[in-house]
């Protein structure tokens, strides 16, 4: 492996992305602003802001009379829609719209959205995506985890079974997998082993209460066993639904190298099939296959938001469901962008990879 | 300049390899699935447009629209699957059964209303014949319950002729209705299903239902001295039960049983104008001068339609049906502009190089790393709150189509990019060259030579993407984006939103989710048919 070549390529392919990111982060800016939904975000947090205002005021000893709050209110409002340039054409408003997002320097307007992420309102964008997104993460992972461990070593098998009935029924399943959305898979096994067998949980916001430390150290065994309960059935349906892409990409890049001169002399010469998996195809699809997985990644994302808003579970697909349901300006930009963010990062894990793993690419 | 070979147009070799296309993919077993599912889904479609009201999502969003219907029943076709069924019965036309003035008489009933209560001691409920008088019709429909279930509710749909007032020497009187259900049932017993409540105008009464508070205490007491079985129900618990008290017997202190056999049910309209003598209100009545155009009693079963009702008692068929055109509408625009851009700039950009095609790639390079859910959530949200752009009115047919427009304007970069590379490719071949060389232009070779060979992998491209544009419209609507129209992804959508109770609803969420994943599936078997024709090393040799 050729550390020099990662390198460069990390950093030149770095640099694009970030420009990337702030280019994306700037069009965004632009369609709230030209559409307006930029004022709604602001209003949204000007009365956060005096709403705090007013509670800190009505708290003091000795009391402020009525009147007097009402005027400090009036004039820190003033000042808020003038520091926000809100009286202002909206492109004025543009790059520090745009900033304030890089910097999610947003307030969250709503109680129902702050509870997804196990929060006390007020709270701020920030904290709420800080306390969602990893569950979301691990859950995504861990299904492709699954999903490519299963794939990778079957693959190259059913490749050499070509035409089998198992080749055919994997053919189906795959097609079957891309064609069922998988948030329609999530609702269909809560119907059936949620409410008809009642052998999974129907809400799974409770699991909640076990994601806390105190909790689990307090009885690590009883909260390990309640946390697998919750999730099992999202980590399955998940799994599922990855699996289907991941054997159809592996099956297709391994036939064109099943049928290449080299594995045919490496069974002339006998070798075992497991030793001609791994060393001779495996080592050739891999690039291919990961250039599958990032082209793939974006269905499985936003596949899974949705997935997760079906199982109510606390990630980020439930904190943009509350979100749009309570109208919540704020938390929708805000995890808009940290999607976009997260999807533009794990393509450059995924690129870097496929650099390291593939020595003839060069970008 | 004569050539000495007949050369076929542009067009009739396009129309030529497109037939053999077809048959060639029609004799691929998936690919005949696949056409023959589209087929249908083409078929449903024209059949949805040419049946459904103009104003279907209005409709749907309308409350009162559905105010006939059961509230969340199954299918009518579950009792053959051995489901009890209590039959949902219009009854459009009912006969008018009696028609005249009635007077209180001491002790005695009034000789129309006589022969509708045989047994005075039999009625159960809040009514005082003593109170009865004014100008009375009364409708008389039969009902049979013939299995062991309940039907929903008794519900009454009134046209009322547009006026209530009548002159009576000289003054203008405004005309009065009180509206009285009785059910007759076949123990003998009659429930006054809905008393002599208050007097409304004519023209204010629209619809009824059964009145819990017409007969709960009477009922209780009766029926608890009969069977000995006193009902012991909170207000919330006795108001789900309202119909199964009137169509059953008590057999639990928390629970009923129905009582199967014929059911008579009354709707008797009693007029009455104040100071003004019944026979001249009859005369009006009569007349047409106040009164009503259409009387409807339903008797609400507890299964309805080809695919039961939602907890909005909406027909779940209706949105299904509609489902198909829109999906279509949505799934076609969608992939065939993707494809036509993807196509064009990839072309292009290969073909002539240089600054255009450095332009191109940095352009898709930005476009293929924007997250496509997101983006459209954020255009989802702004257009719920927005009625107009500008001059134009957007109604939810349109903010479908430009929540769909960013769609393609952020698909079309995966298509380029390998459009790209196969111009590039076949830009090397010597037949280009030759062709350079004998004053080809760039537009012939483009359209001779390049797009031909590309033309059948768009093909599979274009059919692939077509249900990822329908599962995103509908993936959309799950996670709460509404355009109005009533969608399959709508219905899910819907049931989500109640998913306590709509989850034990299989009618509710099994048919969408079953069209999408079948519309999804014929694409697929269809493009993998294509691709297997298309790319010779897939083939099964």
């Amino acid at each position: 492996m050729n550390v020099d070549r990662v390198a460069t390529v990390a950093v030149k392919r770095g640099v694009t992305l970030a420009a990337i990111l702030f280019i994306i982060v700037l069009l965004t800016a632009v369609i709230i602003g030209v559409t307006g939904y930029d004022v709604k975000i602001l209003n949204a947090l000007i009365d956060e802001r005096l709403r705090g205002l007013r509670q800190t005021l009505q708290q003091q000893q000795p009391p402020i009379p009525q009147e007097e709050i009402e005027r400090i209110v009036a004039e820190e409002e003033r000042k808020l829609r003038e520091f926000y340039r809100l009286d202002d054409p909206w492109y004025v408003r543009l790059i520090p719209m745009a900033i304030m997002t890089f910097k999610l320097d947003l307030n969250i307007t709503s109680d129902d959205v702050a509870n997804v992420a196990g929060l006390v309102y007020p709270a701020t964008v920030g904290e709420a995506i800080s306390a969602t997104l990893p569950r979301t993460i691990v859950m995504i992972t861990v299904g492709e985890l699954i999903a490519m461990s299963i794939a990778l070593p079957l693959g190259p098998y059913i490749a050499y079974k070509r035409g089998s009935v198992v080749d055919k029924s994997v053919v189906t399943y795959a097609a079957l997998a891309n064609a069922i959305p998988i948030w329609w898979l999530a609702m269909l096994f809560i119907f059936i082993f949620g409410y008809q067998l009642e052998i999974a949980p129907t809400r799974y916001r409770e699991i909640l209460s076990y994601l806390k430390w105190e909790v689990f150290v307090e009885n690590p065994v009883y909260t390990l066993a309640n946390i697998l309960y919750y999730a099992y059935l999202p980590i399955l349906v998940t799994a599922l639904s990855f699996l289907g892409g991941w054997l159809y990409s592996v099956r297709a890049v391994a036939i064109r190298v099943v049928s290449e001169d080299f594995v045919m002399v490496g069974r002339a010469k006998g070798m075992p099939e497991r030793v001609i998996v791994t060393r001779y195809i495996l080592r050739v699809i891999a690039g291919p296959v990961l250039t599958f997985a990032i082209l793939g990644l974006a269905g499985s994302i936003s596949g899974f938001i949705i997935t997760e808003a079906v199982f109510n579970w606390p990630g980020m697909g439930t904190l943009y469901y509350q979100a749009i349901l309570s109208g919540d300006s704020p938390t929708i930009l805000g995890v808009t962008y940290v999607t976009t963010l997260a999807y533009i990062a794990g393509r450059y894990i995924l690129e870097i990879i496929y650099v390291i793993v593939d020595p003839r690419v060069e970008m | 300049m004569s050539r000495g070979i007949e050369r076929e147009g542009v067009l009739a070799s396009i129309a030529r390899s497109l037939k053999a296309g077809f048959s060639e993919v029609w004799s691929n077993t998936m690919g005949r699935v696949g056409i023959i599912i589209i087929s249908f889904i083409m078929i449903m479609s024209i059949y949805a447009l040419a049946t459904s009201p103009p104003n279907v999502s209005e409709i749907w969003d309308d409350p009162y629209a559905w105010s006939a219907y059961p509230r969340a029943v199954p299918p009518e076709w579950v009792k053959y699957l051995g489901v009890p069924v209590a039959e949902h019965r219009i009854y459009e036309d009912p006969e008018l059964y009696f028609e005249g003035v009635i007077i209180p008489l001491q002790g005695r009933l009034p000789p129309g209303v006589e022969a509708l209560l045989p047994g005075q001691e039999r009625i159960v409920g809040q009514l005082d014949i003593n109170t009865l008088f004014g100008y009375a019709e009364i409708y008389l429909v039969e009902y049979e319950l013939a299995e062991e279930a309940f039907p929903r509710d008794i519900f009454i749909l009134l046209e009322p002729i547009n006026n209530s007032v009548i002159n009576v020497e000289g003054r203008e009187v405004t005309v009065n209705v009180i509206p009285i259900i009785l059910v007759e049932r076949p123990d003998g017993v009659v429930i006054v299903a809905h008393g002599p409540i208050r007097a409304v105008p004519t023209t204010d009464l629209r619809q009824l239902t059964a009145d819990l508070y017409s007969f709960w205490g009477d009922y209780v007491e009766y029926f608890g001295n009969e069977t000995g079985i006193v009902l012991d129900l909170t207000e919330t618990e006795a108001k789900g039960r309202k119909s199964q008290m009137i169509f059953g017997l008590p057999e639990t202190e928390k629970t009923l049983r129905p009582l199967m056999g014929e059911y008579r049910v009354a709707l008797m309209l009693l007029y009455l104008a104040p100071g003004v003598n019944p026979e001249l209100v009859g005369e009006a009545v009569r007349q047409g001068v106040v009164g009503y155009e259409d009387v409807t009693i339903i008797v609400k079963g507890n299964a309805y339609g080809l695919l039961g009702t939602d907890t909005n008692r909406r027909d779940l068929w209706l949105a299904l049906k509609y489902g198909f055109p829109v999906a279509v509408a949505v799934g076609l625009f969608a992939a065939v502009s993707s494809v036509i851009i993807g196509l064009i700039i990839g072309v292009v950009s290969g073909y002539y190089g240089g600054i255009i095609d450095e332009v191109v790639q940095r352009v898709i390079d930005v476009i293929v790393n924007i997250p496509l859910l997101p983006i459209l959530i954020l255009i989802g949200v702004i257009l719920e709150e927005t009625t107009s752009i500008g001059p134009w009115q957007i109604g939810p047919w349109s903010k479908l189509f430009i929540i769909i427009g960013f769609l393609v304007v952020l698909s079309w970069g995966g298509l380029a990019i390998i459009v790209r590379s196969m111009t590039l490719s076949i830009k090397a071949e010597p037949y280009i060259e030759a062709a350079v060389a004998v004053g080809a232009s760039n537009l012939r070779i483009i359209f001779r030579h390049i797009i031909p060979q590309i033309l059948p992998y768009a093909m599979a491209s274009l059919v692939f993407s077509v249900p990822a544009a329908i599962i995103t419209e509908a993936g959309l609507s799950v996670i709460g984006i509404e355009h109005g129209l009533p969608t399959w992804g709508r219905v899910l959508a819907d049931a989500q939103a109640e998913r306590g109770v709509a989850y034990e609803m299989w009618w509710w969420i099994l048919p969408p989710g079953i069209m999408l994943a079948v519309t999804s599936l014929a694409f697929v078997l269809l493009g993998l048919a294509i691709e297997t024709i298309v790319e010779p090393r897939l083939r099964r040799s």
